[in-house]
């Protein structure tokens, strides 16, 4: 494999790319992670820490950005399976989220509730897989990048993202009426 | 129509970010100091591997069934070891990879906690009483003349009645989270084919 930033200089560029571009990328995303916000700030100190690690090893076969998800996606994961350890917590899978209540009564949100709100609470109830493709989706994230950072073959990322779609119109409606 | 939602959403998403950051320079000290605290916690686990097999290679030849808690604790500070010397990879896993092997891991050590290491553990802090008082009293001889039989049943029956109790309760906690872990990971292999 090829190792394209063998050298401190090098990492520190690349680190000072990331935090550049995505660090606004990397903020949302642990909104997506935790809803509280000391854990939040300690979730982002993770992601930065192991995307520091990781660029000592960065390999050219994928983009930085993809990299940089993929980490910082592993990261929110290994939170939410601390916290599933601590606490029982359900989470569901696309197709299940269809049926719930929430998501298909408009009544169910505030009156103020912002559509924000709204994908944040889709967000929080589904499976780490499917949440990772909805962030992804979110972050414009086309389908074969988003295949890579899960690891999901294109064709099952884009029923994904067409399901992902509907939930977000009932979602973003609800919000609003 | 979903179109115009997925749009919405996307601006939405966007439109607010945290304001919290961190400064670039203290990442590297950071991530420094993380590795420094993971090798001092290994070496500790390794030494309390090294030093509870050695009393149990200590105790063996004059006491026997004594040294058996010991060797237990031993090999789950080993075990334990063993896991936190294998770094976890982040970066070159996708994240079904990734989830795959952090939940097969943690089943493995729920499952694993929820039957001898618990179980060696509780038996070994038994001991850490009983042997003691007995090596204090001085009746280790008296104890040795009984017999291979009668020394087990001795040496196993107290604990085990008390462990028991208490890691049936601990036992059914860890298998219920392993449960729950376990369909979290079929659903990971059901998606990840």
């Amino acid at each position: 494999m090829n190792r394209i930033a063998p050298d401190p200089d090098e990492r520190v560029r690349l680190y000072a790319q990331v935090t550049a571009e995505l660090a606004d990328s990397l903020r949302r995303l642990t909104r997506a992670y935790e809803m509280d916000d000391d854990l939040r700030r300690d979730l982002y100190q993770d992601m930065q820490v192991e995307i520091w690690n990781s660029l000592a090893i960065f390999q050219a076969n994928c983009s930085l950005r993809t990299w940089v998800f993929r980490v910082a996606h592993n990261v929110g994961a290994r939170h939410v399976l601390r916290q599933m350890r601590r606490r029982a917590s359900r989470h569901v899978a696309l197709d299940e989220a269809e049926n719930l209540a929430d998501f298909r009564d408009a009544s169910s949100y505030a009156e103020d509730a912002s559509a924000l709100d709204a994908i944040l609470r889709l967000v929080h109830t589904l499976k780490l897989i499917d949440r990772q493709v909805i962030l992804l989706y979110l972050e414009d994230l086309d389908t074969q990048s988003i295949a890579d950072v899960v690891g999901l073959s294109p064709g099952n990322v884009s029923i994904k993202i067409h399901r992902i779609k509907q939930l977000l119109s009932k979602s973003i409606d609800g919000s609003e009426s | 129509m979903t179109e115009d939602a997925g749009r919405e959403a996307k601006k939405a998403w966007k439109s607010r970010s945290d304001g919290f950051d961190i400064r670039p320079s203290s990442v590297a000290t950071l991530a420094a100091n993380a590795r420094v605290r993971s090798t001092l916690s290994r070496m500790a686990t390794l030494l309390v591997a090294i030093a509870t097999f050695g009393f149990a290679i200590y105790l063996l030849p004059t006491r026997g069934v004594a040294a058996l808690p010991w060797i237990l604790i031993g090999a789950a500070a080993a075990t334990e070891w063993w896991k936190r010397r294998s770094p976890r990879a982040m970066a070159s896993l996708t994240t079904v990879d990734f989830m795959r092997q952090e939940l097969r891991r943690d089943i493995g050590d729920c499952l694993r906690l929820a039957g001898w290491r618990g179980y060696a553990l509780l038996l070994g802090v038994m001991w850490l009483v009983i042997g003691s008082r007995i090596i204090a009293d001085g009746a280790a001889e008296a104890f040795a003349a009984r017999g291979i039989v009668e020394s087990l049943a001795i040496a196993i029956a107290a604990p085990v009645v008390l462990s028991a109790v208490i890691h049936a309760v601990w036992r059914r906690h860890l298998r219920g989270k392993a449960g729950a872990m376990r369909r979290e990971l079929e659903y990971v292999e059901l998606i990840g084919r």
